[in-house]
Parts: structure tokens; sequence; C-alpha cells
């Protein structure tokens, strides 16, 4: 039953991805885009990483393409309607987009065997983030705090 | 899990009298807020200080599951850092008066901030530790050079550090990540001990090269030293003294930490290529100081210079290089914070500018400050009574002791190339 539900959300994934990048009205592909990005998290959770899945739909489908979508906004999307499948671009985007896909079936073949599933749930990743690395942890904290300072100081306009 | 905190209890002092002083800084009126600050932050890095003095021992602690490593050469280098700090905040206090600057309380606090990170920067003994606290410093640094209003010089020279310091932490970072892969480990013992006993690959070195490509950047040395002057020019400066000052020592120090423990087994894979760097520096930097009109890009230059002679005392691992690297440390930040500190009082006093014309004929305004003129360059160029002499002499000592004849010659033959810049800046006529 999982794996019906595995297939099932990865073809869909793939089939957003596809509307995200072929379609005219770029609104239309930047929801095409959160579609995806949702189907693929629905992909981790049929694969047991209720952890990951939670994260990829918070930060990609939440955070990242509403980032994206408000870039959208702020630019003049008359310019941006001319065809996007030019010569030039369609053979880069192939050739690295077929090399990606080399990489990653010699991959798999080559790794193969069982992977540890006990690598993605939320006490597995908390342990070493709260109790082996909390230094560097508690030190980020203090240099997200300077960086807000610096911005807020630097980019204020002054009245 | 040993957390040892009271070995880190000058750390984190500081860190919460920072954040003290944000909340403070809310409160207080803009009028007092200068003077408050500046004897506020003096009086917590004294307290720091203090602090620090007590966590002296001859042998080495760990805490935070032996992330963070204390021994004397850490404390020694803290205490180093930290006497900076107080004599960045005494130059910024009248700068501050002569420009004007929105943001004292942010100034100062984040000046705070830039210590701690190199306090623990000095202390890491881990590389995220390491990498997250280079951060602090160099973000809070960055910080530091645009805050002043209206300063467009220092906008850019903030912009231009923040764009090359971003890259160097990248690279920094792959070459952790790389280490990592080839160890699983990131603790500085486990690394130096799964390195050991794997001997030496094609791809260590590699990772090698790129985080001792980081540090290079960090300390300005040629090929990476395109900013240095650009930065240090367009810095306010007493932020420049800071930077020349603690920068530089927590950069140096967190470098020979990270060599001289982890690597020191295959020192003669990489001794050689710091040799040849540290000879390009130097006479790079000495040569490009040559022609210069503005006294700042004049110390920056000379800044370089000095990294190519600090760099030349590393190939002396394990034997002196610890002690020759942080004496030398030690005199250079007391002379630069010293030539950086009068620039910064004779335009506060708008006795001066920084074109070497504006210096003809200050012995005739300030006869005490241009003695001190020629006392600073004599010990920046390394002439005998005088301190920059004595640390340039224990490394040249070093040197031939180890065997490196022809590196302390090139180290003798720059320190004569600097020497014609800095008697040609005292001899402007007036």
């Amino acid at each position: 039953m999982n794996e019906v539900f595995f297939y099932l959300f990865a073809g869909l994934s793939v089939a957003f991805a596809a509307v995200a990048v072929t379609a005219k009205n770029i609104i239309r592909g930047g929801v095409a885009l959160l579609g995806s990005f949702v189907a693929l998290g629905a992909v981790y959770f049929t694969a047991g990483a209720e952890f990951v899945g939670i994260v990829q739909v918070i930060v990609y489908g939440g955070a990242i393409v509403v980032l994206y979508l408000f870039a959208l906004m702020t630019m003049d999307l008359k310019k941006m309607k001319e065809d996007p499948f030019r010569a030039g671009s369609v053979a880069i985007g192939s050739f690295l987009s077929l090399a990606v896909i080399v990489l990653l079936i010699t991959g798999g073949l080559t790794v193969g065997g069982e992977v540890e599933p006990q690598i993605s749930g939320a006490t597995e990743i908390a342990m070493p983030l709260f109790y082996k690395f909390l230094l560097p942890f508690e030190i980020v904290s203090v240099l997200l705090l300077v960086a807000t300072i610096g911005a807020v100081a630097i980019g204020r306009r002054d009245s | 899990m040993n957390l040892n905190l009271e070995l880190m209890l000058p750390e984190g002092f500081l860190l919460i009298s920072a954040l003290l002083m944000m909340v403070i800084d809310l409160v207080i009126s803009d009028r007092q807020k200068n003077s408050f600050f500046s004897n506020l932050s003096i009086v917590v890095i004294a307290i720091t200080m203090l602090l620090t003095s007590g966590t002296v021992s001859m042998e080495s602690n760990l805490a935070f599951n032996g992330f963070i490593r204390k021994d004397l050469m850490v404390v020694l280098s803290q205490l180093l850092l930290l006497i900076s700090g107080i004599f960045a905040v005494l130059l910024s206090h009248n700068y501050i008066e002569k420009f004007s600057l929105k943001y004292k309380g942010e100034y100062y606090y984040t000046l705070l901030f830039a210590l701690l990170g190199g306090m623990l920067l000095v202390a890491a003994n881990e590389f995220s530790t390491l990498f997250v606290s280079l951060e602090v410093m160099s973000i809070s640094v960055y910080i530091l050079v645009a805050l002043f209003k209206d300063d467009y010089r220092g906008k850019e020279a903030a912009l231009k550090y923040f764009i090359m310091g971003s890259v160097g932490a990248a690279i920094l970072v792959y070459g952790f990540a790389i280490l990592y892969g080839l160890t699983g480990v990131t603790t500085y013992d486990g690394v130096s001990e799964l390195v050991n006993k794997n001997g030496v690959t094609l791809a260590l070195l590699f990772s090698i090269a790129l985080v001792a490509v980081a540090f290079l950047f960090k300390t300005g040395a040629v090929p990476f030293h395109a900013w240095v002057p650009d930065v240090y020019h367009g810095a306010p400066t007493p932020v420049t003294a800071f930077m020349g000052a603690v920068v530089k020592v927590a950069s140096f120090v967190a470098f020979l930490r990270l060599f001289f423990p982890v690597f020191v087994s295959f020192a003669k894979n990489w001794t050689p290529a710091i040799e040849l760097v540290a000879v390009v520096t130097m006479f790079a930097g000495a040569l490009l100081a040559l022609n210069q009109n503005n006294l700042k890009r004049m110390l920056a230059y000379s800044a370089v210079s000095h990294t190519g002679v600090i760099l030349a005392a590393f190939v002396t691992v394990p034997a002196l290089a610890s002690f020759v690297v942080l004496f030398y440390l030690f005199v250079y930040v007391f002379v630069t914070l010293a030539a950086f500190g009068m620039l910064s009082l004779l335009t506060t006093k708008g006795l001066k500018g920084e074109s070497a014309e504006d210096w003809g004929g200050l012995y005739k305004k300030s006869p005490f400050l241009a003695l001190s003129a020629v006392v600073i360059f004599m010990s920046l160029a390394g002439i005998p009574p005088f301190a920059g002499f004595w640390a340039k002499f224990y490394l040249l000592t070093a040197l031939l002791r180890e065997g490196f004849i022809t590196l302390a010659l090139a180290v003798v033959l720059s320190s004569l190339m600097s020497l014609y810049f800095y008697l040609n800046h005292l001899s402007m006529p007036s």
C-alpha cells in the first residue's frame, strides 16, 4: 500500500515540476512548483522520514515558494512573456539534467544495499543538535542576532 | 556529557554583558550614549580579562564535549584580544565624538560581539565551532565597518570585505566538509587520530589546501590580499585598528592551532607551500607599500608584509612555531594599535589628514606626536631598541635554528625594503 502512494506522489511531483518549467504564466508555474514540493514531502512520508517530510512542506512549500512569488510580484511580468525555449538554454539545460540523471542512476546502481532507516526522525536530528553540537548551535544564535542588528542598523533609511 | 561550564565563564560574561547593553541602549538618552557605552565597554572587557586570567592553567582543559580547549596559549591570546578591544574602544570614543554615528550603542556592543567571536575562535577545538565563531567575528566586523553615517567609503569597504570574506568562509566549509567525509568526525583530536591512521591521501591534501586558503584569506596573505588595502583604507580608523589587531591575532592563532596539533604529523607536505606564500607575501607587501601616498593604505600593505613574516614562522612547527608566532603577534598588536591610533588621533584633532603630504612639519605642531610616529614606524620596521626588533629577532633565531637560512634572509631583506617606505613617510618636507 505504501509503495502505491510512493509512486503516486513521486509521479505527481515530477508532473508538477514539468508544469512549473513549461508554464507560460509564471504565477501558474510558481503554484505548480508548490505542488511539486508538497508531493515530494508526501514521498518522504511514504518512505518513513516524517521529520524530513514536515520540514520539506514547511520550508520549501511554505517559505521558499512564498519568497519566489513575492519576488515575482515585484518584477515586471510583461517583459517575461517572451519564449523561454531558446536553443541555447534548452541545450545547456538538457545537458545538465542528463548528466545529473546519469550520475544518479550510476550512483544508485553502485551503492545499492539496504539504507539505514534510523536517520530521519526528529529525535535523531535533535540529539546531535542539542546535545553534542550544543555550543555551535548556541553560537549560531548569537551570529543570527548580530546579523539582524547589523542589517537593521545599516539598511534603515535615515529620516 | 561534560560541559565544564566554569571554563566558559569569561565568554559567558562577555555575551551576557553585550546582550544587556542592547537593552540599556533602548532607555538611555542619545547625548549620553557615547561616553556611557565606551566606559561600560571598558569595564566589561576589563572584568572579562580578570575572569580569563582566572582560567589560566599549564595543562589543557576541555569544555563542551571537547569542542573548546583552553590551554596557556589560548588564554594568553584571549587576553591579547581583550587588551586590543580596550584600546579599540578608547580610540572609538573620540572618533565617534567627531564623526556622526547614529547607532552608538550598536557600535559598542557589536564590537563586544566581535571580541566574543575572536575569543571563541582561538579556543575552538572542533570544526563547526571554529566556523561559526569565525563568522560571528567577521560579520560583527563587517557591520562595524559600515556603521558610520554618510560614510560611503566605509560602506563600499564593508561590501568588498563582506563578499571576499564570504567566499573565504565558503572555501573553509568546503575544506571541512571533505575532512569530515574522510574521517567522519569533527573534533580536532578525532580528526588528527584518524588522519594519522589513514595516512596522506590526495583528498586529504586537497582539503588541507582549501582550509589553508581560507585562513590565508582572513590573514591577508598574497595572493588573497586584494581586500586588505581597500578595507583598511575605507574603514573608520578605530575599526581598522580593531581589524588589524583582533581579526589578525584570532585568525593566526586559530590557523596555528588547527595546523599544529591536527596536521603536524605530515608537516613536510604543507610547509613548503606555506613557505612559498610567506616569501611572496612579505615581498609583495613591501613592494606595494613603496608607492602609497595614503598612510592607511601604506600601513595596510605593511600589514600584508608582516603577515608574510608571521607565516614564515609557521614552517618551524612543531618546535618553536607557537612561541614565535604568539610573541610576534603580541608585539605586532601593540605597534599596529599605536600606528592606527595615532592616525585616528590626528584626524579627530583635525591636525593632519591621511595623505603623506599632510605629514610634513608635524614636529612643529606637536613634537610629542612626531616622536611617537618615529618610534612606531621604527618598531614596525624592526630597528633594534624597539619591540618590533625583538619579535623579528626571535623569529629569525627560530628560523636559523631549524635551518631555514634562505627564509631568514628573505625576512631580513623584506624588512630592509619596508624601512624605505617608513622612513619616506617620516621625511616628508613641510
